[in-house]
């Protein structure tokens, strides 16, 4: 194998190595189980790990602060419900009944403490959810 | 003959000219006959005639509102201004698949008039693979998402008068939509996509010619520059519209969708860069293949995992079978150029191989390695949810923390090594590198102050700053010494500034592009990691104090008054909150009188609307935008209390990134203007005049570098 080859085959495992390291601590930061608020309730492996939860915006027992900055509300699967918490802006489309993906987990209490909401509206193509985080 | 009649009839006639594309390719590659040549340009200009005529009944039928039309009873109403009904021709799945076959079929015309000088064999390659795709598009328009369908049953109401299953008015377009950013983003999306087919189908038809000269490379990557440009611009007018429109203040939020774009554009950047390096010296052939093709296939990829619910995302899709028309393209792309690349593996493994690693060529080997694992990352972040389910019992999702600690890393690296350019470029006289060595650690240097000076020295600041500072400042050197040095030699004054910017567009395009890429590098550091927001709930006649500078240092509201007094500060004194009619909406307004630190006033005015046919209410922000820092105001409500909420944002720098994005998309644009070498050129004239003009022809791996990365 001539010194170049060489050369190029060290830099490119290198290169592979950094991106796989980067690539690992990466999911470890961002990763959490996606599930529906059913499954959530029913298994007990999940109830401490970080998750996002399918649901929807149950009709009743929605409390909205009056500055629009946070909201406690139960989240519907088709069997369970699950209270949330959530502090930071809402979503323009956040309303109940509307479908929404939250990402958290569960305190002691048993109150799911959200730190993002996304809405999700599935009537058109287009870009119709939008986000919403906890200001840092 | 009513809208859809006319729109149904084109795209089926599109598809059948289509066909007759593939079949006359096939025709010229067993008989050889010219005639069947000029039979695939045709059947391809009939294809985009008819598809221009069958968008034009959607547009005239948003326009009319014939709401007899499902699609235009689904996104239009009859209050809509016109520029948003035109608009909403591409706001829906099916309308939006239009576009984009309409688009390709005219660059695939385009594509196939100016290969015509090439040998046969090419154009009947070619032209047969973009028939092919046009084809196929036109058959997901006739059986995966049609424009056209009515919105009624026809069978069941032969006997009733029309008028009565006709919807009076249709649901309107989503508020969302409704801004003039979404006019222009899907447009320029689509084309950017539809054109990165142009390349695959130039690459794939050489090598099936078996063409080993480079004659051709130039085409290709003249498309794929185009087609990055539009790709380009149409991801900017997204992040901007998302910015704008979805009132949480941030651009881009690495979902399935923005990430979908992504994807082409970073395989379409290695392609870029490394085809010179084909044209030029015959070398990456292999890794130029593989990259042209993954662009196209990645452009399909998108589409596929967010319109076949494999994946979720915030954007929202009908359950349709398009999904299984697209996952039918990819697989039949990859199938079609496996087998030519296996068929040519000993073409592509000609040419030249590398000899130093610290060269022009190692640069770009590194380049390409670079971008396809960003690619590759943010593919694999994307499908995550997918990958993870052999390993676990339920899906797992990334955020976006996954990508800011894989992601920015690397983007950093890779500016890094776009700054390293014009060193390399300088590699053969050391006077001329130790020069420009000396000027990028100034460069550098200039930005290590700027951020501890202004940015608190954050790491990531510093290190971003630092190369930034060492890019820009040879880029500046480089524009300067070329552009200008006949007008300061007295040669020729502004013509001869006018000769060295025409014999040297590509290098300038390149560095155009460079620059703008500094311009997004610095506005996504800058507003990621310096944006602060604050909530305020005030009462109309009542002033509020903003300090950006106390907010970043975490203090916020327990600052005491005397620190935000001090503290440079933008003053909002809300003058009233009222009730305000829009044509399809009311809204409720504030109107913000706002002293900015420089002591300018200015009024702002954010709305919250309801439109008249939607249930939600949605945020229209107000935005001062600015070199240093946007002002960003979104009205939430009136409390209880009776004050009027108020979140603020300071975004810091977030504005080089739009600029940077157009500068990029100009650099590319003039790069795509650039003529092609001449085979044979005359001897200069006034050799002397002219070479100081940057008029010299170079050639091996200096020019490769002066011209690109330079």
């Amino acid at each position: 194998m001539s010194g170049t080859k060489t050369k190029i085959l060290i830099g490119g495992t290198v290169l592979i190595a950094a991106a796989a390291w980067l690539g690992i601590s990466g999911v470890r930061a961002g990763a959490s189980y996606y599930t529906d608020v059913d499954t959530f309730m029913t298994d007990a492996n999940y109830q401490s790990s970080p998750v996002r939860l399918h649901g929807k915006v149950s009709e009743k027992g929605l409390v909205i602060n009056s500055s629009n900055t946070a909201a406690s509300f139960m989240l519907d699967g088709n069997s369970h419900s699950l209270p949330v918490n959530y502090r930071g802006v809402l979503p323009d489309l956040f309303k109940a009944g509307c479908e929404v993906v939250v990402r958290g987990r569960k305190d002691d209490k048993g109150v799911f403490q959200a730190e993002q909401i996304l809405t999700k509206c599935a009537s058109k193509y287009a870009p119709e959810g939008s986000v919403s985080r906890r200001p840092k | 003959m009513s809208s859809a009649s006319i729109g149904s009839y084109s795209i089926l006639f599109a598809f059948l000219a289509a066909m007759v594309g593939i079949l006359a390719a096939a025709a010229y590659a067993r008989q050889g006959a010219g005639a069947f040549l000029r039979v695939c340009r045709w059947a391809l200009g009939i294809t985009a005639g008819l598809l221009t005529v069958a968008l034009a009944a959607l547009a005239a039928a948003m326009l009319g509102d014939e709401f007899s039309i499902a699609y235009v009873a689904e996104y239009s109403e009859r209050a809509l201004r016109w520029y948003y009904k035109l608009a909403a021709v591409w706001a829906g799945q099916a309308g939006s698949f239009l576009l984009w076959s309409w688009l390709l079929a005219l660059m695939a015309w385009l594509a196939a008039w100016t290969i015509r000088k090439e040998p046969g064999i090419h154009q009947a390659a070619a032209g047969g693979i973009l028939s092919a795709v046009c084809a196929a598009f036109a058959a997901l328009l006739l059986y995966g998402a049609s424009p056209f369908e009515l919105s009624f049953d026809l069978s069941k109401v032969m006997s009733t008068d029309l008028s009565q299953v006709i919807p009076a008015d249709g649901q309107g377009l989503n508020p969302q939509l409704q801004d003039p950013a979404m006019i222009a983003h899907p447009p320029l999306l689509f084309a950017g996509y539809a054109a990165f087919a142009v390349p695959f189908a130039m690459l794939l038809g050489a090598l099936i010619a078996g063409r080993s000269d480079n004659e051709w490379v130039f085409r290709v990557r003249r498309w794929t520059l185009g087609a990055w440009s539009l790709l380009t611009v149409g991801i900017f007018l997204g992040s901007w519209w998302a910015y704008i429109e979805l009132g949480w203040g941030g651009y881009w939020s690495w979902d399935a969708v923005e990430n979908a774009s992504l994807l082409p554009w970073l395989t379409g950047t290695a392609a870029l860069h490394s085809l010179v390096v084909q044209q030029r010296r015959g070398m990456l052939r292999m890794s130029n293949t593989v990259l042209v093709v993954v662009t196209f296939l990645l452009c399909l990829v998108g589409s596929y995992l967010t319109r076949s619910g494999v994946i979720q995302s915030v954007h929202a899709f009908p359950k349709s079978p398009v999904g299984w028309f697209f996952l039918g393209m990819i697989a039949a792309g990859l199938a079609g150029a496996g087998i030519v690349v296996a068929l040519r593996l000993g073409l592509l493994r000609g040419g030249p191989p590398l000899t130093r690693i610290v060269s022009v060529e190692g640069a770009f080997m590194a380049d390409n390695a670079l971008l396809s694992i960003i690619a590759g990352t943010i593919l694999v972040g994307t499908i995550f949810p997918l990958l993870s389910r052999p390993f676990a019992d339920l899906p797992i999702t990334l955020d976006e923390k996954f990508y800011d600690r894989v992601v920015v890393p690397m983007a950093l690296v890779l500016t890094a090594l776009m700054a390293t350019g014009p060193l390399l470029a300088a590699m053969s006289s050391s006077g001329r590198l130790r020069r420009r060595l000396i000027l990028g650690a100034v460069g550098a240097v200039h930005g290590l102050v700027v951020s501890v000076l202004v940015f608190d020295h954050k790491a990531w600041m510093v290190v971003t700053l630092a190369i930034v500072g060492f890019a820009s400042f040879l880029i500046f050197d480089e524009v300067i010494r070329t552009l200008f040095r006949p007008l300061l030699k007295g040669g020729g004054g502004l013509a001869g500034v006018w000769r060295a910017l025409w014999a040297n567009t590509r290098r300038f395009a390149g560095l155009t592009v460079h620059a703008g890429m500094l311009m997004v590098v610095l506005g996504v550091a800058g507003s990621s990691l310096f944006g602060v927001s604050q909530d305020l709930a005030i009462e109309p006649g009542e002033l509020a104090k903003v300090a950006p500078d106390v907010l970043r240092r975490g203090e916020g509201e327990s600052a005491n008054p005397g620190e935000i007094a001090k503290a440079r500060a933008y003053t909002l004194r809300l003058d009233s909150t009222e009730e305000v009619r829009g044509s399809n909406y009311g809204a409720l307004e504030a109107t913000v009188t706002v002293s900015t630190p420089a002591g300018r006033t200015i009024v702002l005015q954010p709305q919250r609307r309801k439109y008249d046919k939607s249930s939600k209410a949605n945020s229209e922000v107000a935005l001062r935008c600015g070199l240093g820092e946007d002002l960003y105001l979104i009205l939430r409500s009136i409390n209880e209390q009776g004050q009027t909420v108020l979140t603020v944002l300071v975004n810091p720098l977030v504005t080089w990134i739009w600029i940077g994005s157009i500068v990029m998309a100009a650099g590319g644009s003039l790069c795509v203007l650039h003529r092609r070498p001449r085979r044979v050129e005359p001897p200069p004239p006034r050799a002397g005049r002219e070479a100081s003009a940057g008029l010299k022809k170079k050639s091996g791996p200096a020019a490769v570098a002066a011209e690109v990365i330079s």
